[in-house]
């Protein structure tokens, strides 16, 4: 009977301990380091927009189409992103593909977002050569001193984005006192035909650089921009925590000889040339019941002013009433075009303000993130606001349910976009 | 016999205060400085620094030399950790030490502190027990420059768990970075934290943004200031000590209340249990300026884990503010390594993964 009892001790023991041991596992060939490595996301995204069948741009890009009071668009999207590593050098790549459907019909993009090879000889020194993403800047929704990435969309500003073709190198000092750390990182981007044409004027060599300080506890850059293929441009940024949950930064960028074009209501063209000082400030703020503030405010002085926008949008109208009597749409075309296409830019106007909430885990719905963003232009006193769930409750999965809804008067920015609310569902499944 | 039990009693209690006593008084503490006088400050420069002020083990200054070496181009540290203990030094003081430095004090058994303040109240830091117990825990913990791979495990109310694997580094008092390695959606994520700046980058979505050290970039009751830990006594110092005493609960353990150096640490106070014999952490309860508890750690499963390093493998955490949820941090490969400077900058965050090996 002893026996029988011991062994069953024994047996619920080891139980006991094979539960405990597999409660807390750490299989050492999770960490493994492998020179080869696949990775990414495959995502399904679909949207369906409001359409504002009265709004300039509703006019402007659907004027020879079927009228409808919603379209939908389905997108399915795989990011690829590899490396291989061996030694001191490292090859990476990230190639985007998006399929598309619609009111087009099915298209196919397929993007090598960056590659590149990099050399790191010592932990002061590293060499890259190839496409890639600078990232430069602090702004969570808009980086001025950005020079020489492709814009963020301000809705979705953690969306990977397109690099160019750059050479690029880090040297890297620390040192001990207020001054922790200094980095030094000068880039070389070639612009000619085939490399790089999309970034501004070809037959260039541009050459920008950022130096950044780790000072005071402040993160602090200077950057510049020369070259030819865009005017020069100087920067700097700062991002700081005044608190343990409250962090400030701010970008300023001055933009030498800027060449703006605009338009009359009557469709005349004119040119302006100056000098324009873009700024950005922000805050992050994390308060004790977990809910993050994003806040910041965007002056860019390249933007149109109200008056400019409302010439535009009026002479988008005169362009379609003539459509309307007469078939030609010759003016439309022209308003397409106009300024070579700065009309149509995310946020083409001067002084925006952003402004995220988002909660973590509210009322204990586990990996339940609500958040509410609102882009407000100031100008013309329009804005967008989007509410948005996203859960994260299953391994590698991430559902994201986001509504937007644009408001604004007539003759203003979001007041004429093509629609005046978009409901997106995305699932993205990372491997 | 009540009258002998009483005598035993006392010369139990006096032995050990005469013997910590007689050690206390045996200290000789040499510390780095830039001037001549208790009140200059440290030098950051252990090697080359003008001067060494030496101290007696009641603090009193006794000595000040000239660094005979502070001109040398190479093994200025070196040479003056073996000239220190021949003048029988015990205990160095500076901002920072060279590796070499390092490794001849460790060779002569010299026992050395990094720290930031002026000459006189260093070493009444060093000389106050309760700290000598927290930076000999600290050493215990982890050795001042290492590499460690971690599983994160958020244990939710109904047994749910999510985990998270990362590459951590660590060198000095202030330098910490970590790289997430699973699950794929968090793979290539990296963490710095410089004192109390942190930062967190996320690849291919933007530049390294600042956290907070009361965020966690993992969730769970785990915050980043637990993830990126620095030493204890780099953040708190040692208020109050309650030694082994006949108590049950007190019997092999010493008890520490530590309070923050700074307002912008993590946790305003911590009360921590620590092994008399081991001197290791066995529990460290959270708590705020009002001393309500935040959360509670557990230190578990002491495992060696070679080259002298001998401290817990498990962390468990849990909080009264997150009823039902549990975090456990596991460690594996805790390794010394050297990693230069650079390693912990913002520049370097993208590159974290070629430091595996």
């Amino acid at each position: 009977m002893r026996l029988w009892a011991a062994i069953g001790t024994l047996l619920a023991l080891s139980y006991g301990m094979a539960l405990a041991e597999e409660e807390y596992s750490f299989d050492l060939s999770e960490i493994e380091e492998k020179p080869l490595h696949i990775g990414g996301y495959l995502e399904f995204r679909s949207v369906l927009f409001g359409l504002d069948k009265n709004s300039a741009l509703h006019k402007l890009k659907l004027y020879d189409r079927s009228k409808k009071n919603v379209r939908e668009e389905y997108n399915f999207t795989s990011l690829l992103d590899g490396s291989y590593k061996k030694g001191t050098t490292e090859f990476h790549a990230i190639v985007n593909t998006d399929f598309k459907k619609s009111y087009l019909g099915w298209s196919e993009e397929t993007t090598l977002y960056e590659g590149y090879m990099s050399l790191r000889p010592s932990s002061t020194f590293n060499f890259d050569i190839g496409k890639k993403t600078l990232k430069w800047g602090k702004g969570y929704a808009w980086n001025p001193v950005a020079f020489l990435d492709r814009p963020k969309d301000p809705e979705d500003p953690e969306l990977a984005r397109e690099g160019f073709v750059v050479g690029s190198a880090d040297y890297i000092k620390s040192f001990d006192g207020p001054l922790k750390t200094f980095s030094f990182t000068p880039v070389l981007m070639p612009v000619y035909d085939h490399i790089n044409d999309d970034f501004g004027k070809i037959n260039r060599l541009n050459f920008a650089a950022k130096t950044y300080f780790l000072l005071y506890d402040t993160d602090i850059d200077f950057i510049f921009f020369t070259g030819g293929s865009k005017t020069n441009r100087y920067g700097m940024d700062f991002s700081r925590n005044i608190t343990s949950n409250f962090e400030i930064h701010g970008e300023l960028a001055l933009i030498k000889d800027y060449k703006k074009r605009f338009i009359n209501s009557d469709g005349t063209v004119f040119n302006e040339e100056y000098d324009a000082t873009n700024y950005l400030l922000g805050l992050r703020y994390l308060t004790k019941s977990d809910t993050t503030y994003i806040f910041e405010y965007f002056h860019d002085a390249t933007g149109f002013a109200e008056s400019e926008m409302q010439d535009y949008f009026s002479f988008i109208d005169k362009g379609y009433d003539t459509y309307l009597s007469s078939g030609d749409d010759s003016l439309l075309r022209k308003a397409s075009n106009a300024a070579g296409g700065s009309y149509n830019r995310k946020d083409p106007m001067r002084d925006y303000l952003y402004l995220r909430a988002s909660q973590k885990e509210p009322f204990d719905m586990l990996y339940f993130t609500p958040s509410l963003t609102g882009i407000f232009n100031i100008d013309d006193e329009s804005f967008t606001i989007g509410p948005e769930l996203l859960y994260t409750g299953i391994k590698n999965l991430e559902l994201r349910l986001k509504a937007t809804f644009l408001v604004g008067n007539s003759y203003s920015e979001f007041g004429e976009k093509q629609n005046n609310s978009r409901i997106e569902f995305r699932v993205r499944y990372y491997f | 016999m009540k009258k002998t039990l009483f005598s035993i009693l006392v010369v139990l209690a006096i032995v050990p205060v005469v013997a910590y006593a007689a050690q206390k008084d045996a200290a000789k503490i040499a510390v780095a400085s830039n001037g001549k006088e208790a009140a200059s400050s440290i030098s950051t420069k252990a090697g080359k620094c003008p001067y060494y002020l030496i101290f007696d083990g009641t603090g009193e200054l006794i000595e000040a030399v000239d660094n005979p070496y502070k001109d040398e181009k190479k093994g200025a540290g070196s040479q003056m950790a073996d000239f220190l203990a021949n003048k029988g030094v015990t205990v160095v003081i500076a901002e920072t030490f060279g590796e070499k430095m390092i490794e001849a004090m460790r060779s002569n058994s010299t026992d050395y502190f990094q720290l930031q303040a002026a000459v006189l109240d260093a070493v009444k830091t060093v000389l106050n027990p309760g700290n000598q117990i927290l930076m000999k825990l600290d050493r215990n913990l982890n050795p001042e420059s290492y590499e460690s791979y971690r599983k994160l495990i958020n244990i939710e109310p109904n047994g749910r768990k999510r985990e998270y694997v990362l590459f951590t580094t660590k060198k000095g008092a202030d330098k910490v970075a970590g790289l997430f390695l699973s699950p794929a959606s968090e793979k290539g994520r990296s963490t710095l934290r410089l004192d109390e700046n942190m930062w967190l980058y996320i690849p291919n979505v933007g530049k390294p943004i600042r956290i907070t050290s009361l965020q966690s970039v993992v969730g769970g009751v785990f915050n980043n200031s637990d993830i990126l830990r620095l030493d204890y006594a780099s953040e708190y110092f040692v208020e109050k000590m309650e030694e082994p005493n006949d108590k049950e609960e007190l019997s092999d353990k010493y008890i520490l209340h530590l309070k923050a150096k700074t307002k912008t640490v993590a946790y305003d106070k911590l009360k921590m249990w620590v092994d008399k014999d081991k001197v290791l952490p066995i529990r460290i309860d959270c708590l705020t300026e009002a001393s309500m508890l935040i959360k509670t750690i557990y230190f578990k499963e002491t495992k060696d884990f070679g080259d002298k390093i001998v401290r817990p493998a498990v962390i468990e955490t849990d909080s009264p503010l997150h009823k039902g949820y549990k975090s456990v941090m596991i460690f594996a490969k805790i390794k010394k390594r050297t990693f230069e400077d650079e390693v912990f900058t913002l520049t370097f965050m993208p590159n974290l993964e070629s430091l595996r090996q």
